[in-house]
């Protein structure tokens, strides 16, 4: 109808796009095209597809949400294992530690006693295995610190048994011995440290209650700069001793009084400065 | 329902002609999936020429569209086990057919090189390019070559999928809902792009279509 009212001259855009229709290949290259489509035909035929062509789209839009789920949890799961590995590796290294302390003086001890020592020894594990360290370097050091009171309660638990071999604890609880017996050996560190605290330690050595806090054994920075002027103040009082043991113990309780800390802090509030002028106390 | 008389479950083509087209194609379609290889060349023999048509007049050059064409069809006889007959064949065909092109399309989307089909001057055609050519006076043959560039330069101007639904609706005279199911999209949809598509190439070949 709208064809008919349009005068014959005008052309539509239809009328152009029909010409587009018109566009057609000759006869021959249709016989070009069915040789090839024959030889790709054959092909794909001979040709195994690869596999990631034979998954169609239907079975993957399927498996999204369970393969997005199981990305997500793997993902958590590798972040929570790479966040946890630095605590294994202390756990694993603390337990080496342990074995090498606790072992040898548990030959007669029950399995049930083994795993007790090592549940209540594993959260001050770290501070027990440095303790071994330094049983090896300097042996006065080690009985003055607090975790070597540890060592001392296992070894002491463990030769309550009757062990009929030596063990490391009976070693270390031998030295102990024989400072006991021998009244040259009484200028050993601990009983340095009975002296300079009024003999109060002594009691607590004695009576030393189970290290139930993991913080306990960690002895303070002041007291580890004490002890280590002390034992090295030992090993030359051992040797004055037996010349000369009164003035020994006064050497001694000289240097540990003054290394307190009330009396640093005294001799440090002696010095004052006032404006220009510089005032000590008498 | 048995499988062999099954019909196609959404005809989309309207008439009774092309539902009864559908129906045979459908059947072609099951010997093949049945066994019969032989069968899917007479698939290719219906169609290849009207599949040519669409993957030439959207890639406007004939060398692609022989190699697109046979290729949807290989890629058609490779996938028809999963063809299930929910939509008619040629549908199905179009469709392959309309994404390949895409997809080469984009790929190469920087190509500017253009090879074009002569036009058969034939009824119709024949007759508009007598129209024309009376009008402006001038050799008949330089004005077809001429008449042919401007229009694919005035396609090529429209995006891809303009291009594919001013193909299919103008060139292959597919209905809006067929071309909805080929290109996936809604009708509307199609109906919007054909009206802003024929507005451009309006404004394009003003000079052919006011003279």
């Amino acid at each position: 109808m709208i064809e008919s009212q349009r005068p014959p001259t005008q052309v539509s855009l239809e009328d152009l796009l029909r010409l587009k229709r018109a566009e057609r290949p000759a006869p021959e290259f249709w016989a070009t095209f069915e040789d090839q489509l024959r030889h790709k035909q054959l092909a794909a035929i001979v040709d195994k597809r690869p596999w990631w062509r034979r998954i169609s789209l239907a079975s993957l839009r399927r498996l999204s949400i369970p393969m997005g789920a199981t990305a997500v949890v793997a993902f958590t799961l590798i972040s929570l294992r790479d966040h946890t590995r630095p605590a294994s590796k202390t756990e694993l290294t603390i337990g080496a530690a342990d074995t090498s302390l606790v072992q040898p003086s548990n030959a007669s001890t029950t399995s049930s006693q083994r795993g007790a020592e090592t549940d209540s020894v594993a959260p001050s594990v770290e501070p027990v295995g440095l303790a071994s360290d330094e049983n090896k370097t300097a042996p006065a050091i080690t009985e003055m610190s607090p975790s070597a009171k540890t060592t001392q309660q296992i070894v002491s638990s463990s030769v309550a048994s009757d062990s009929s071999e030596p063990s490391l604890a009976q070693v270390i609880l031998g030295i102990d011995g024989a400072s006991e017996a021998d009244p040259r050996s009484q200028f050993d560190a601990s009983t340095v440290l009975v002296s300079l605290n009024g003999g109060a330690d002594r009691r607590d050595i004695s009576g030393l209650p189970s290290m139930a806090s993991p913080l306990a054994p960690v002895a303070a920075p002041s007291e580890n700069r004490r002890s280590l002027i002390l034992a090295s103040l030992d090993s030359s009082d051992r040797e004055d001793s037996a010349s000369s043991p009164s003035r020994a113990a006064r050497s001694r309780d000289r240097i540990a009084s003054r290394l307190t800390e009330q009396a640093l802090y005294d001799s440090i509030s002696r010095l004052g400065l006032n404006g220009d002028s510089v005032t000590i106390k008498f | 329902m048995p499988v062999g008389s099954k019909t196609l479950a959404k005809p989309l083509l309207g008439s009774a002609e092309r539902q009864h087209e559908a129906d045979a194609d459908w059947s072609v379609v099951q010997k093949v999936q049945g066994g019969d290889v032989s069968a899917f060349d007479r698939l290719i023999l219906k169609y290849r020429e009207r599949v040519y048509g669409v993957i030439y007049n959207m890639a406007a050059n004939r060398e692609d569209a022989a190699d697109l064409t046979q290729d949807s069809f290989i890629k058609a006889f490779q996938s028809i086990h999963r063809f299930q007959g929910q939509s008619s064949f040629f549908t199905w065909l179009y469709r392959i057919a309309v994404n390949s092109t895409l997809t080469h399309l984009r790929k190469a989307r920087l190509r500017s090189f253009f090879s074009f089909e002569k036009i058969n001057e034939e009824d119709k055609s024949a007759e508009v390019i007598n129209q024309l050519t009376d009008k402006r006076g001038a050799d008949r043959e330089l004005f077809v070559k001429e008449l042919q560039e401007k229009l694919n330069e005035a396609m090529l101007k429209l995006s891809i999928k303009h291009r594919t639904v001013v193909t299919l609706f103008e060139i292959d005279g597919l209905s809006h809902e067929e071309i909805a199911e080929v290109m996936d999209c809604s009708v509307g949809t199609v109906r919007s792009r054909l009206h802003y598509a024929k507005q451009l190439l309006q404004a394009e070949l003003q000079s052919y279509t006011q003279s």
